[in-house]
């Protein structure tokens, strides 16, 4: 303990370079044990030398400080405890702010780890609001982050910004972050959603379709969803479809981007990521408006070669299941159903809720042979 | 004229020098001095007045004049000297700096653009671009402005190429972007369009026209690539059924009286094609009756059908041109033509048209099956089976 203590006084700015070096590293190799994070955590000197770190003139140094907060924010406590004191400290250390900054930096060689740590941060979901508000007090920041985002060339040193995905999934988290996203004015959803079939990195991909998911479990924006221009029901069912030929007839059911798929057409490789989204698809099934829509749009014509394709190929049981959940509503005709809004209109027992819970377990071991 | 203002002066002092004036004395001296000028003028030196426009050609006299010319002179026109002047000050490069001689381009083309001169708003703007400023904000306005020329006569290729140029040497020219958005999208460059509506959405994110550019340039784009994979499909579908198709006809070794010798026997979906016009699906069947040269077709007939349930569907609706009712089932006999060898053979009525299309005779013809249906034993009969026939000659 009183060694890593003596480590701050090398890791002051106006230290030497090799010595603030050497700490550093020594730090950073610290970080990645459980023990020397909770070293690390407990002194908020050191942490305090971290943050002053990053904004070294020494790349290598400014790197390895922002890789320590990485580690130092991995876990739910140790996020909250950094940002807790980056607030704390005089002058504050704006973590938040730098950290979009040199996202947004085309020129920045950070940009990737920083959006790490603020991908960790806004995991904690007692944080959200206040990171959100940060990120929402300047106009142009959003915007400017989907369009880091988008851009797949964005950065000019290389940085992937894969981790992205995954911050506007956690920022999506809370109802704001939602309303952010779905509004028309930014158009953020648009540009982020073609991610969700973005084969080169499963960050992104993961990132995107949990955006999805936290939208679609928001009845607010079923409508949004739903709307003619299917952007993101092409997006959530895109990683669900394969090669397989329909009829003339079909197709034209289809959304346009989802007609005549060529051979090459492959499915989403994560069983994880599949299911999320057929629960995605699930949540849409709630009101009698939106299930004539998805059956109108073939909805139950891509899940029957989905389902082939999953106890043939995909072999997930789970995802089988959650496929089987969206066809058992979409088969029955209205009339059957009998009730405009399932989540609404229906109260499962606590008791029965357990039960259904057992009956599913049960039957998914008997998907599979 | 300065002689008759001297005269004039001269008067009034003698006027002046005089007082009361009568009637009669005005009147005496108003005719003096009418008898004065007359006089005057009868003096003056008798010529023409040549200076001036000739009468019968003053409107094109006026037209030539650069007040009064209703339009510009078109490049080869000879043109008036006061014109030349006018325009050696205003184009002239020893006259003018770069700067201003592009300024002055600039301004015709402003002014042609006003009045809808495209064409010549290009040439001017073309010139001033010629007229080798260096400044970048002059050199913007005109690609701009020539963008915009070329852009209302619908070269939308140019525009957009001079509308980036623009954009080149003022990277924030907002209304240079926005044409070049506009013509991307005109030449269905979508990536390019969907980018140059970002570029303005990010700086005024309320811009409806680019929003609605942008959302009709995404389903212009989806539609397309979706056509493309359609057109794909439909192309393997095609060729799929082709390979059936050519399986099947090598399986049975049919032949074709218009495959070339000596080429290796390849069945091509041209020798498929029927080359009798109103046929246009793929297997074919054809009767012809040579009497009345009336053909009747049928498609899609099941190759184990025999020749005689097609005899039967043709004769089920009684044809207008046979009167005597000589075609009928069991009254006529049925041929099919050998070209290669100038031969015809009789069909055994009781085959089925596979069987008769594996006979060693039987040629495919034109894409088609053919055949020849005659009354039995009739003068019609035997002026079928003597006609001429000479064996197909190979180029």
């Amino acid at each position: 303990m009183d060694t890593v203590k003596e480590l701050v006084q090398f890791m002051q700015p106006n230290q030497r370079l090799d010595l603030k070096a050497v700490a550093l590293t020594h730090v950073l190799g610290l970080t990645g044990s459980a023990e020397g994070k909770e070293a690390i955590l407990s002194l908020d000197d050191m942490l305090m030398a971290i943050f002053g770190l990053t904004y070294d003139d020494n790349h290598t140094v400014a790197k390895d400080a922002v890789l320590s907060l990485i580690n130092l924010t991995a876990e739910e406590q140790g996020a909250v405890q950094v940002f807790e004191l980056a607030k704390k400290v005089q002058p504050t250390f704006e973590i938040v702010n730098v950290a979009a900054k040199q996202i947004c930096d085309d020129q920045s060689d950070l940009a990737d780890p920083w959006s790490m740590v603020l991908s960790n941060l806004t995991r904690v979901e007692s944080l959200v609001h206040e990171i959100l508000a940060i990120l929402e007090s300047s106009e142009q920041t959003l915007p400017r982050l989907a369009k880091a985002f988008a851009q797949l060339d964005y950065n000019k040193k290389k940085a992937r910004l894969h981790y992205l995905a995954p911050i506007f999934c956690n920022l999506t988290q809370v109802p704001r972050g939602r309303e952010l996203c779905c509004q028309a004015r930014y158009q953020l959803l648009e540009k982020l959603l073609p991610f969700a079939s973005f084969e080169a990195s499963v960050v992104r991909r993961g990132g995107t379709i949990g955006i999805l998911k936290n939208v679609c479990f928001d009845a607010v924006y079923h409508d949004v969803i739903l709307n003619e221009q299917d952007s993101i029901l092409v997006a959530i069912l895109q990683p669900l479809c394969g090669p397989e030929e329909y009829s003339d007839e079909d197709n034209e059911k289809l959304p346009i981007e989802l007609q005549y798929l060529p051979e090459s057409k492959t499915r989403e490789e994560d069983p994880d990521l599949r299911k999320m989204l057929l629960e995605c698809l699930l949540q849409l099934c709630s009101t009698r408006r939106s299930r004539d829509i998805l059956r109108a749009k073939g909805i139950y014509e891509i899940l029957r070669e989905y389902h082939k394709w999953e106890a043939k190929v995909g072999r997930d049981s789970d995802c089988l299941l959650a496929c089987e959940n969206v066809v058992d509503i979409l088969i029955k005709k209205e009339e059957e159903i009998g009730l405009d809004n399932y989540k609404t209109e229906v109260e499962v027992p606590a008791d029965q809720s357990e039960k259904f819970v057992q009956e599913d377990a049960a039957y998914v071991k008997t998907l599979l042979d | 004229m300065c002689d008759f203002f001297v005269l004039r002066l001269n008067l009034m002092e003698e006027l002046a020098a005089q007082k009361n004036w009568t009637d009669e004395e005005r009147l005496e001296l108003a005719a003096r001095l009418d008898a004065e000028l007359d006089a005057f003028i009868e003096g003056l030196e008798k010529k023409r007045y040549e200076e001036g426009w000739p009468e019968d050609r003053w409107q094109e006299e006026m037209d030539k004049h650069p007040f009064f010319m209703k339009k510009a002179p078109q490049p080869g026109d000879e043109v008036h000297p006061m014109f030349e002047g006018l325009q050696k000050l205003k184009y002239d490069p020893e006259e003018n700096t770069r700067d201003e001689l592009a300024l002055n381009y600039k301004e015709d083309g402003n002014f042609y653009m006003k009045h809808k001169k495209f064409r010549m708003a290009v040439y001017s703007f073309s010139e001033g671009i010629k007229s080798k400023t260096e400044n970048p904000d002059v050199l913007a306005v005109l690609y701009n402005n020539r963008s915009a020329a070329h852009y209302f006569i619908k070269n939308y290729r140019s525009a957009l190429s001079d509308a980036q140029r623009a954009l080149f040497y003022k990277p924030d020219y907002t209304k240079a972007r926005w044409r070049a958005a506009q013509c991307a999208h005109e030449l269905d460059k979508f990536d390019v369009c969907t980018q140059l509506c970002e570029e303005l959405l990010e700086v005024d994110v309320d811009h409806k026209e680019a929003k609605t550019l942008l959302h009709r340039t995404k389903m212009k784009k989806l539609e397309t690539e979706r056509n493309q994979r359609r057109e794909a499909a439909e192309a393997k579908r095609r060729l799929t059924r082709f390979h059936r198709l050519k399986d099947a006809i090598e399986q049975r070794a049919i032949k074709f009286d218009d495959q070339r010798l000596g080429k290796k026997k390849e069945v091509t979906e041209e020798l498929l094609r029927p080359k009798f016009l109103p046929l246009e699906d793929h297997p074919v069947h054809l009767d012809n009756y040579p009497e009345f040269l009336f053909s009747d077709f049928q498609q899609q007939l099941p190759e184990t059908a025999t020749m005689s349930d097609c005899l039967a569907t043709l004769f089920a609706e009684p044809m207008s041109c046979d009167k005597a009712n000589n075609y009928r089932q069991g009254n006529v006999h049925v041929y099919y033509e050998n070209r290669k060898a100038g031969l015809v053979h009789k069909v055994a009525l009781e085959k089925t048209i596979a069987e008769t299309i594996a006979e060693k005779g039987f040629f495919v013809s034109g894409g088609a099956l053919l055949f020849y249906v005659v009354p039995k034993d009739t003068r019609i009969e035997q002026e079928f089976l003597n006609q001429q026939r000479r064996p197909m000659v190979y180029s």
